[in-house]
């Protein structure tokens, strides 16, 4: 990888005129493949988006593809379902609730050593790919979806840029759990509220005490409360998570971004 | 330095956030409005042929007492874009303007006006899917020059709101808002198919109602599905449930 190609061709900022033109294609609740050309003709043009994947956050756990662009065929079959668990871009832009940047050398590293041997290096070579970008779509305070997409070119590190990926983070969100887009069923939506409105404060700091490794006493002693309270507040929060571990609650409410 | 994108995102994360609808209308201003130098914003949505106030910011509460609700027959600029699906754009020194001479006279806005005496008014519908489901204004401090720019601000605010006030999040009856905009995609017979589908009615006592052959029964089913992008005549009657399209009482 030369220095020359590691420069940007375009400003990002030229996409403040595709965007508007974006939402009002979003707005007629197209497929998520159509969306995915969209973007590539559109908002991502200038940033030579080659390929790309929407999926929906399913149970908590995992993304499930809802419409993909670009990929070679092979691909498309082996990561419609990516489980929150596994070591990938995508899996760790959910859990973090972060938007993740990799360079393209990065990215295939990390599916090779999670899923298939000197598999995706070559895959990813074929789409002359330089950037490997996933943004988490938010909506109402939680994590709903990811949008994954590879780019010819380095993606900036501008204010223009991060606006615009959090931008389609945002309204790739209401899109995905509006009942038009028929994509989030009305049960994961009600789902994901009941998530982000289960826990209170104190459900949330006892859950961050367990990940530190504190015993229920301990915690007790550090929040002024009693043992049975701590209990009361560990049970909640497992019920709600539909786990039956203190540690694996504090796992998922952590991939759910539940805690501050 | 804030740029338009930035702008764009204000309003995007407040919609996302299920913020109060006044919020909005601050992230409106704040937002992409204050690249047009706004002062003062309201979103209003449409409930039985009028316009009802859903949120503002930076206007007096005596102006909304003028503005809340709308009948459609009244001669405002944003009921104007409503009807017509048009931005409009009002410079507020435009006094020669016969129609913003009627609208001044009307005591409750004066205060505005004297407010912002080099200002100007912008209204756009409130887009979902192609109808207008409700419509906002935007005071402005100045003029802006009212060009492909200005309205390519107008239009993003217009279909990001579109996207906001129908998603059941927004504390807006979807269904409602949605029925209110009779569906041009599914026909009023089509509804009453899915209607009897939903009550679990073969295609066979559907035409014997409705006085139909079957084969058109099934036609109409095969455009509804294509219409609602549901897979069979179950889910595309579930679908046109969801979104409020089917009559409450039935068939009639």
């Amino acid at each position: 990888m030369s220095a020359e190609k590691r420069t940007t061709r375009q400003s990002p900022s030229d996409s403040a005129g595709y965007l508007p033109v974006f939402l009002r294609y979003l707005n007629t609740y197209p497929s998520a493949e159509d969306i995915l050309q969209a973007l590539a003709s559109g908002p991502l043009f200038n940033m030579g988006m080659t390929a790309g994947s929407l999926w929906v956050l399913v149970d908590g756990a995992s993304l499930a593809s809802i419409g993909h662009a670009g990929w070679p065929p092979d691909l498309i079959d082996r990561y419609s379902v990516i489980p929150l668990s596994l070591d990938v871009p995508p899996a760790h832009a959910v859990g973090d609730d972060k938007i993740r940047i990799d360079q393209a050398a990065g990215f295939g590293r990390r599916f090779v050593d999670a899923l298939d041997e000197g598999y995706l290096d070559d895959e990813l070579a074929a789409l002359a790919t330089e950037s490997v970008i996933n943004v988490p779509l938010r909506h109402s305070h939680s994590v709903v979806g990811c949008l994954g997409f590879v780019t010819r070119e380095v993606w900036p590190d501008t204010e223009d840029a991060g606006a615009l990926l959090t931008s389609l983070s945002y309204a790739l969100g209401l899109w995905l759990t509006h009942p038009r887009s028929r994509i989030v069923e009305s049960s994961l939506t009600s789902q994901q509220r009941e998530w982000s409105l289960a826990f209170s404060p104190r459900q949330k700091q006892v859950l961050t005490l367990v990940g530190a490794g504190h015993s229920n006493s301990q915690i007790a002693r550090q929040l002024h409360v009693s043992v049975s309270s701590v209990k009361q507040d560990m049970q909640h929060a497992m019920r709600a998570l539909r786990t039956h571990s203190r540690d694996s609650a504090y796992e998922r409410a952590k991939r759910l971004t539940l805690l501050d | 330095m804030t740029t338009a994108l930035s702008r764009m995102s204000i309003l995007l994360s407040a919609l996302s956030r299920s913020a109060h609808p006044d919020d909005v209308a601050r992230a409106i201003v704040e937002g992409p409005g204050a690249l047009l130098d706004a002062s003062a914003a309201v979103v209003l949505w449409h409930r039985d042929h009028e316009l009802v106030v859903h949120g503002f910011h930076g206007y007096e509460a005596a102006e909304m007492d003028g503005m809340a609700p709308v009948a459609l027959t009244v001669d405002y600029p944003v009921v104007e874009s409503f009807r017509t699906g048009q931005t409009l754009t009002l410079t507020n020194a435009a006094i020669n303007d016969e129609y913003l001479m009627v609208w001044r006279r009307e005591s409750h806005w004066r205060p505005l006006f004297e407010r912002l005496p080099d200002g100007s008014l912008a209204t756009a519908p409130i887009i979902s899917n192609g109808r207008p489901v409700g419509a906002f204004a935007v005071v402005c401090v100045t003029t802006p020059s009212w060009d492909a720019s200005e309205f390519a601000v107008l239009d993003f605010i217009s279909h990001a709101l579109g996207l906001w006030l129908t998603h059941p999040d927004s504390g807006v009856p979807v269904a409602e808002t949605i029925r209110a905009q009779a569906d041009p995609d599914v026909t009023p017979r089509q509804i009453a198919i899915l209607t009897m589908v939903r009550q679990g009615r073969t295609n066979t006592a559907i035409a014997a109602q409705l006085q139909v052959s079957v084969s058109t029964v099934k036609q109409d089913l095969t455009r509804a599905m294509a219409h609602l992008h549901a897979a069979d005549r179950l889910a595309a009657a579930e679908s046109a449930h969801v979104l409020g399209l089917l009559s409450p009482e039935g068939p009639t």
